[in-house]
């Protein structure tokens, strides 16, 4: 009996001793944010994945650049996959999604794009390292990116300054600082329009000051630039109605990019269409690299641009025309028609156009996403002018780039003339680059819908997207956009 | 040790002192059961500690001293025996099997307890229930068996897993599966393959099993406290037993039948439906004559997708087993091979299992047991749940019948590129390799020292090892992988899961009415997974598909996590003359899952029983053989979620320009800690009428709370959530039981058990305040609530497709306030009915399993009921579709897209894909006939069986899908994988 006792008092205490340490396990394919953050390459690798949800399927991936094509009046659907159908006719909550995207729940969104920049903005001056210059460039990155991410989400969720429709100025949540524990997830109302913009302008003018430059066309615009972020504060500007700032904006980042006035630093006319199937695109200012082991197996096939846009690919699902709406309305001469090859299409007796952008020229639908490209800081810049009075100097701009894109001089042409001429050169210019919702969205244009649909008037509730109702649900702070 | 030696003393005194004036007494032991001689049976002079045992014919012979009269006979397993001599020098003795024998035991790691003896709420289901019944794993036999255990099989993938739920779901984010122990080895449940479903639970071979019990209040699991919040279900196999050698040997063949498809429309029909949508729609219904076909067309052609995908195949089962022992050893030893297909192509399974189960006592005090299982399995799997165009339950259905499946030559014809991907599912199925290739052994090992009649030591340990080889091929000739020159992943699994434990075991009785009994001591758990994976692409020949000959290599991986546990544990138990019992059981565990600072839980349970027909006064009700009430109450344990859950993390996720990216992939709670459950439960168990009838009926609440929660963040944060303890679930119910034997009328004897639980579940509080998350949970619902908008059938007057809004008015758009709260996925009563009839050798078997009181939504409604919005063929039902003003039906106009300007598609969610879930079915059907023995024994045999089953034979359900049974559990209801209907025949025969 002694025997068994010392042994159950023996056991016991090796036991509670032990308690403690065994029960230590580390996670051994994961760090701490202490360990992770602790210097500049850690942050550097947090940039690094910034960038890498820039390629997101729901972002410029795909979404950014389709989803306004088809909620305006540039693309058709050719094939019913159920994918942009709803989009097609601006159906009741078809739109963009940039609040909760991905199946993935700690990690969803825009935001988490946004709260990776928080991390590095809050805590990359105190991180150890001796490369001052890459210190700066992760932070001049993440202030680009922020800005980015602010700029779409304000796009898409609210109005404009000074377009508001019914008063409703509310855009998007704004967070500054990063979320890395429980209580900094408070449940915040949404901010105006005004307030995020000045957010995004704060962020850009931090960027520039700190951002390397980047030769237009070089390796350097896989990472935000100095240039990338002054074109892209001129474009805030723009959407702003700042329009002597959007146009002072537009210059600075030409000269920046070395892009003379009259167009010189642009691909010439015959090369407009080959410079999507280049990498990067030479007048990329900021453009997005993907690689073959960033997909899965069928990404290529199921969600790449190439495999809905075009038939460049077999097996491609080319669910996507330009609509002859914008077909129709390319100049005569315009090498940017070229952008698009008539096609068939089985099921569609239409005439319907495989695009040229995006032949995923790397091979298997891969290819290079340019989010910012050079030709945009002359149409930043004329539409500034014009809204300034400066007919002379919009028409100069537009005819420089027009130059690049083999045609004439514009003759005479002024007032909604001119305006409309501006916008036109946007649409064709951007084809199926995620530009045309916005351009007629901020100018507080309706949508005047191919195929015979009914127009959106510009009041309409769907030119909002609408916030998910689980967001809606969870805090009370939260308001929906009109309408939903 | 002291003690030991007084006692051979004494033992050596008495011999002494016998051989003065005494008379010897000679004898054979045999078993009633088999009329076989029982070597090692202990013969005693009662009120002396004069003995001896049997030999191996079963022969004593023993000096019995003047004075005594009484001789008791005893073995484990056989009923012990006193016997008056009298007069007698010779006495043969034929024991009984115990009462009390092996399935009245439950066998645990920690040592044996008699299920008399349990207070706490306790079912089992024995082995010989589901002998021989082609399931691949045993958590199938506890469906409808067992009041209080809801078993759903959600795939009909052979050999894949279950989801079982021992009352009701207490957790909202943390598992709510069991804790599985099989022969004391701690298992965790679930899929282990990534290619095909394998059920975690299947390399256990069911015919090995002696008995299943299943622990359902925290009395009962208290002692397993650390995890045994959902429940604990313990499995015994079978051991040998001393005499001779036997065999058994079980051949089974049967066939594998779709347990019922869905109909979908033929060419012409589907093309005729087509045009109406793009006329309705405004589009050129040229269009839809060039995709689907003319409607007219005489020749146009039609294939049925579904003839190609689904139909019938073979299963056959192989069962040997070889048992026995002598006095020092016993063992039992078995095989097993499994081949079976499934209703779908390419989807099947086979497993090869062996077994040792070992029991070694080398002298009295001490005792070794040993089982050591191995098995292999291998599974083809389709793709299953999920509305992924290369799952056959989905492109199955909803590819279109104007499309060859074949070219002129016999090979497969590509797809259409604007449909499924340009996918060929008949194909896709056929070529694409899914290949799972399981080794799982689940062994252990067991020292037990007998240290003092009372007082014994246990130490044990097992081990849960798995190898899962996951190979995945698609190979070029598929439209789809030919670009890339085909595709092959490589995943490799290796689960180590493994369990420790040390304890004493005490039990005493005094003055012959106090019995105490107990257990002290510690164990440890640890579980580690492995994973490593591999991908290329570009094969020069589609034959190729390893790795070597990859032209470009795509990705690599791996990653390993862990988890250990330790816990102490103490119970103490007193009886009093078999009529009042009391039981205490304390334990307190850390787990390296939780906050460091708040690691270690304490669990405990506390409960009572009475056994009233002990009692004096209940002595002359003769129609009583037992009536005992219990109560208990306890708190138990659960850790189920992902092993760093507590911690913030920052891991690598990809590259970007070849440089690897790191993000915080996690927030992290210092503070996360233990899930509990309260348990309350009162129960009664009675034997009536010379065990004509049983029943136990339990009334029971568990109160689930720190709940481990996701609880959902603001997106904007940039988090979608963190776990933490918050939240709080109740689940109550009636647990019912009752075995009747209703006739018995010479050769004839009808039987009858059935099984009904009644429970509630109810969401009683979320976290800081909040009453809703989304539409997901609501505070004061059941969990799994569904949260839709009526669909309110079609407008006559133009066709369209109408809800109700909030405030019930019709509306063709769905706003953020119209859905509302249904009803839940959650059924608020299940159980079984099994009835058994037996004419001499002739029986048959009658079982039913059902469950009430649940909704089931059925994600492919989407896909194949949008009458004609969308490029999938459709059922044939909505054909019946509206066609002019005043048309009074339920499918709306066809519209091509279904997406109208500013209106909601017709495809919405809304009740259309939600039915009622409720059902009954005819689960199994067994007719045997046991061959007369003086038949089978002329060639050897000493007992045969021949019988033929049926299993999943008949389903009465609303349910608007094809099984409500995978449909109800799971997280998407598209393309669930459903179960299918089997029907065998066998023999088995006992040498």
């Amino acid at each position: 009996m002694k025997n068994i006792l010392k042994t159950m008092i023996i056991g016991g205490a090796l036991l509670a001793s032990a308690c403690s340490d065994v029960l230590d396990v580390e996670p051994r394919q994961s760090l701490t944010p202490a360990s992770a953050f602790d210097n500049v390459s850690g942050y550097n690798g947090l940039a690094l994945s910034m960038y890498g949800r820039v390629r997101d399927f729901n972002y410029y991936g795909q979404t950014m650049m389709i989803a306004p094509e088809v909620l305006a009046d540039n693309v058709l659907i050719i094939a019913n996959t159920g994918r942009y159908i709803g989009e097609e006719v601006n159906e009741d909550r078809s739109h963009i999604n940039l609040w909760d995207f991905s199946g993935v729940n700690s990690n969803r969104g825009a935001y988490a794009a946004i709260n990776d920049a928080n991390i590095i903005i809050d805590g990359i001056d105190e991180a150890t390292g001796t490369d001052e210059a890459l210190r700066a460039q992760v932070k001049g990155e993440a202030y680009f990116i922020r800005a980015l991410y602010y700029f779409d989400l304000a796009r898409v969720y609210g109005y404009e300054p000074g377009q508001e429709v019914g008063g409703w100025d509310k855009s998007v949540v704004l967070r500054t600082t990063p979320t890395l524990n429980f209580s900094s997830a408070d449940l915040r109302a949404r901010s105006t329009n005004v307030e995020v913009y000045q957010q995004i302008e704060a962020d850009l003018i931090q960027a520039i000051g700190i951002l390397p430059p980047a030769a237009l066309g070089s390796a350097d615009v896989y990472r935000a630039s100095k240039a990338a972020a002054q074109a892209l504060l001129a474009r805030v500007y723009l959407y702003w109605g700042r329009n002597d700032r959007a146009e002072a904006l537009a210059s600075e980042a030409m000269t920046t990019a070395g892009l003379a006035d009259d167009g010189t630093g642009l691909v010439t006319a015959e090369n407009y269409v080959s410079a999507f199937n280049t990498f990067p695109n030479p007048e990329s200012l900021f453009e997005v690299e993907i690689r073959q082991v960033d997909w899965s197996t069928v990404d290529g096939v199921n969600n790449s641009m190439s495999s809905l846009s075009s038939d460049a690919t077999a097996g491609g699902q080319f669910i996507l025309s330009a609509s002859l709406d914008l077909i129709e309305s390319y100049e005569e001469g315009d090498v940017r028609l070229a952008a698009w090859s008539p096609s068939t299409r089985a099921g569609f007796s239409g005439p319907v156009y495989s695009s040229n952008k995006w032949r995923g020229a790397k091979g298997q639908f891969l290819e290079n996403i340019p989010i910012l490209r050079a030709s945009e800081l002359y149409l930043i810049r004329a539409e500034a002018r014009f809204k300034a009075g400066n007919e002379a100097g919009a028409i100069a701009d537009l005819n420089a780039l027009r130059s690049k894109r083999a045609l004439p001089a514009l003759g005479s042409v002024s007032g909604n003339a001119l305006f409309e001429q501006i916008l036109h050169e946007r649409r064709v210019e951007f084809a199926l680059e995620g530009h045309r919702f916005f351009d007629l969205k901020r100018n507080g244009l309706d949508i005047r819908k191919h195929r015979n649909l009914p127009v959106v008037p510009y009041s309409d509730y769907r030119i909002l997207a609408n916030l998910p109702l689980t967001s809606i649900q969870l805090n009370e702070n939260l308001e929906q956009n009109p309408g939903y | 040790m002291r003690k030991v030696l007084l006692l051979g003393v004494m033992l050596l005194c008495a011999n002494a002192i016998a051989f003065a004036q005494s008379r010897v007494i000679t004898g054979t032991v045999v078993s009633t059961e088999d009329n076989q001689p029982v070597p090692g049976v202990t013969v005693l002079v009662k009120g002396t500690t004069i003995g001896t045992a049997t030999d191996l014919d079963g022969n004593y012979s023993i000096n019995v001293p003047a004075g005594s009269n009484v001789l008791s006979f005893s073995f484990i397993g056989l009923s012990t025996q006193e016997i008056n001599i009298g007069n007698r020098t010779t006495i043969d003795v034929a024991m009984d099997p115990d009462v009390r024998s092996l399935s009245e035991f439950v066998i645990t790691s920690y040592g044996d307890q008699s299920k008399r003896e349990i207070t706490g709420a306790i079912s089992s289901v024995k082995g010989e229930v589901f002998q021989d019944l082609p399931m691949q794993s045993f958590d199938r036999a506890m469906q409808g068996r067992i009041a209080g255990v809801q078993v759903a099989s959600s795939t009909g993938q052979p050999g894949g897993a279950l989801t079982v739920r021992i009352r009701g779901v207490g957790s909202v984010n943390a598992g709510n599966d069991p804790l599985y122990i099989i022969d004391g080895v701690q298992v965790p449940a679930g899929n282990l393959a990534g290619n095909a479903s394998q059920n975690a639970l299947a390399g256990i071979n069911p015919n090995d099993i002696e008995s299943i019990e299943v622990l359902k209040d925290a009395a009962a699991g208290a002692i397993y406290g650390a995890q045994a919040a959902n429940g604990v279900v313990l499995i015994t196999t079978k051991r040998g037993t001393r005499g001779t050698t036997k065999v058994r040997l079980s051949v089974q063949e049967g066939v594998v039948k779709p347990l019922g498809l869905y109909e979908v429309m033929s060419s012409s029909q589907l093309a005729g439906l087509k045009r109406d949508a793009f006329i309705n729609a405004g589009r050129n219904p040229g269009d839809a004559a060039t995709v689907f076909g003319n409607p007219e067309d005489p020749n146009l052609i039609n294939n049925s997708w579904v003839d190609a995908t689904f139909g019938d195949d073979r299963l056959s089962v192989y069962d040997l087993s070889v048992s026995g022992g002598d006095e020092k050893t016993t063992f039992f030893l078995s095989g097993s091979y499994t081949d079976q297909g499934s209703q779908v192509i390419k989807s099947d399974y086979q497993r090869g299992t062996a077994r040792l189960n070992l029991t070694h006592r080398p002298n009295q005090k001490l005792t070794i047991n040993t089982s050591v299982s191995l098995a292999y399995q291998e599974s083809n799997g389709a793709i299953d749940r999920g509305n992924f165009i290369n799952s056959p339950f989905q492109a199955g259905f909803t590819a279109r019948p104007n499309i060859p499946i074949y070219n002129e030559d016999g090979t497969f014809r590509d797809y259409p590129s604007d449909h499924l991907f340009g996918y060929n599912i008949v194909q896709g199925a056929e070529q694409e390799l899914r290949l799972a290739r399981t080794v799982q052994t689940v062994s252990n090992l067991q020292l037990n020292y007998q240290f003092t009649p009372w007082l014994s030591f246990t130490s044990f340990a097992g081990l849960d090892f798995s190898d899962i080889k996951d190979e995945n091929n698609r190979p070029s000739t598929i439209a789809a992988f030919r670009g890339a020159g085909g595709n092959s992943t490589n995943v490799d699994r290796r689960n180590t899961n493994f369990n420790t434990n040390h304890n004493f075991n005490f039990n005493k009785k005094f003055n012959n009415v106090h019995t105490v009994s107990g257990i002290v001591g510690f164990e440890f758990k640890s579980e580690a997974r492995e994973l490593t994976s591999a991908q290329g692409q570009g094969f020069a020949n589609p034959i190729l598909r390893y790795l070597n000959n990859a032209a470009t290599p795509l990705s690599v991986g791996s990653s390993f996590t862990e988890y250990k546990r330790l816990g102490i544990f103490g119970q103490a138990k007193y009886d009093y003359d078999d009529r009042y019992t009391a039981d205490f059981t304390l334990r307190r565990d850390g787990h390296s899952r939780f906050g460091s600072e708040v690691r270690f839980g304490t669990f405990g349970a506390a409960s009572v029983g009475w056994r009233l027909s002990s009692e004096s006064f209940l002595e002359d009700v003769t129609w009583l053989d037992n009536l005992r009430v219990r109560a208990s109450y306890g708190i138990t344990g659960n850790s189920l979620i992902p092993d760093f859950a507590s911690a913030t993390l920052v891991g690598s996720t990809g590259q970007y320009l070849g440089s690897p990216a790191l993000r915080v992939t996690q927030l992290g709670n210092d503070l996360l800690t233990w899930e509990e459950a309260e348990t309350f439960n009162i129960g009664l168990d009675g034997t009536f009428f010379n065990g004509r009838i049983i029943t136990t009926v339990d009334f029971w609440r568990k109160n689930s709370t720190a709940l481990l929660f996701d609880t959902p963040l603001p997106v904007d944060s940039g988090f979608g959530e963190i776990t933490r303890n918050a939240g709080e679930v109740r689940n109550q119910g009636i647990d019912f039981d009752l075995q009747t034997v209703n006739i018995i009328a010479g050769k004839f004897q009808w039987s009858t058990g059935f099984n009904i639980t009644l429970l509630e579940n109810e969401l009683m509080s979320l976290f800081d305040g909040q009453d809703r998350i989304g539409n997901a949970l609501i505070v004061g619902k059941p969990l799994s609530p569904y949260v839709l908008t009526p669909y309110a059938g079609v407008n006559p007057a133009n066709g369209r497709p109408m809800y109700l809004d909030e405030n019930n008015e019709y509306t063709y758009t769905i706003r953020d306030d119209d859905p509302r709260y249904l009803g839940s996925a959650l059924p608020t009563s299940y159980g079984g009915l099994s009835n058994s009839f037996r004419y001499g050798a002739l029986s048959l078997e009658v079982f039913f399993q059902y469950q009430y009181g649940n909704l089931a939504f059925n994600a492919d409604i989407y896909n194949l009921g949008g009458t004609g919005s969308g490029p999938n063929n459709q059922f044939v039902n909505q054909l019946e579709y509206w066609k002019q003003p005043g048309d009074l039906v339920s499918h709306p106009m066809p519209y091509e897209s279904g997406a109208r300007p500013g209106g909601s598609n017709y495809v919405s969610q809304s009740t259309r894909q939600l039915s009622d879930g409720s059902y009954i079915r005819l689960k199994q059907v067994t007719l045997n006939f046991a061959v007369p023995p003086t038949l089978s024994q002329r060639i050897g045999i000493a007992q045969a069986n021949v019988f033929v089953q049926g299993l999943n034979l008949a389903t009465i359900t609303k349910f608007n899908g094809i099984d409500p049974e995978a449909n109800s559990v799971g997280t998407s209801s598209f393309a669930t994988f459903p179960n299918s209907q089997q029907i065998s025949a066998g023999i088995n025969l006992n040498f």
